[in-house]
């Protein structure tokens, strides 16, 4: 089990503190789906994601990003029992979704860029490291239910 | 394989860089270590504790190795062979940790440009790192 040290932990909670995470939401997706159009294989319904200003100015993507980012906090909130909080969304992602959790190491990897462009000199190697060591055992919890 | 446009993103983002190599790059090196503590043992000779000048120099290496990438973006197989050379017969950097570079690569040009780096600069500088990493493999085997 990934373990946070107490620095690590404040780090990311007073880091996470000062995210708005309707609009990161919003940019996190965006910018997945534009980086990496192949991710776009799991929003057909989501209409005109035909150019990046039409999909970062897409409302189902601010309000799909929105929710991802916002169960992305239940991770802030539980550093110490990650697979525990995101067993069910993990069964939810295999059985019903059927997203291969490589998509989980992209998008984790877009927070933290974003992350980086809004805090600029703050995000310190420091405090990338601890980000970068959440998002990849977030990734984990989401991919342990898988069968 | 980059569009016209692409190639504008490219020179846009690199022109905020050149002349700063070797703090960009050490800034690159020193994320990458931080983050990824492994990468480490493809740069003993950076020392232990980090030798800040050696770092320096280092950086300003790899970074004008990009220069010549971003100046060369037509013929990146012919201007990098050398390189690739060199990371295949005595480098031998695992292929793994290209990704590991470019990320930390996007994390200093988005925490130094901020509101700045667009989602069209990161989406270019993903693919063209990218296929930066795909040339100075292709000689592993």
């Amino acid at each position: 089990m990934v373990h946070f040290t107490a620095e690590e932990k404040a780090a990311i909670t007073g880091l996470w503190g000062k995210v708005n995470v309707e609009e990161a939401g919003g940019e996190a997706l965006g910018r997945l789906l534009v980086v990496y159009p192949w991710t776009q294989r799991f929003f057909d319904s989501f209409g005109n994601l035909s150019s990046p200003s039409a999909i970062m100015g897409n409302p189902k993507v601010k309000a799909h990003g929105k929710k991802v980012l916002t169960s992305f906090g239940d991770a802030v909130k539980n550093m110490d029992n990650l697979k525990g909080a995101f067993a069910k969304l993990s069964e939810l992602h295999c059985d019903k979704l059927h997203v291969d959790p490589e998509n989980f190491r992209l998008l984790g990897n877009v927070m933290v860029i974003i992350l980086a462009s809004h805090f600029g000199r703050e995000f310190t190697p420091e405090l990338q490291a601890a980000w970068q060591k959440l998002v990849a055992a977030v990734a984990t919890a989401l991919a342990h239910k898988y069968h | 394989m980059l569009s016209a446009q692409e190639r504008a993103h490219v020179t846009q983002v690199w022109d905020l860089i050149a002349g700063h190599e070797a703090p960009f790059g050490a800034e690159l090196l020193l994320r990458l270590f931080t983050v990824y503590p492994s990468t480490k043992t493809y740069f003993k000779h950076l020392g232990d504790p980090l030798d800040e000048v050696q770092l320096l120099s280092h950086g300003q290496r790899v970074l004008e190795a990009v220069g010549v990438a971003v100046r060369h973006m037509d013929n990146l197989r012919a201007a990098l062979s050398p390189l690739a050379d060199l990371h295949a017969h005595v480098l031998r950097v695992d292929p793994t940790n290209f990704p590991l570079l470019i990320q930390c690569f996007q994390v200093v040009l988005a925490s130094h440009l901020q509101g700045e780096y667009t989602v069209e600069m990161q989406a270019v500088w993903d693919k063209f790192l990218t296929a930066l990493a795909v040339v100075l493999t292709e000689k592993y085997r």
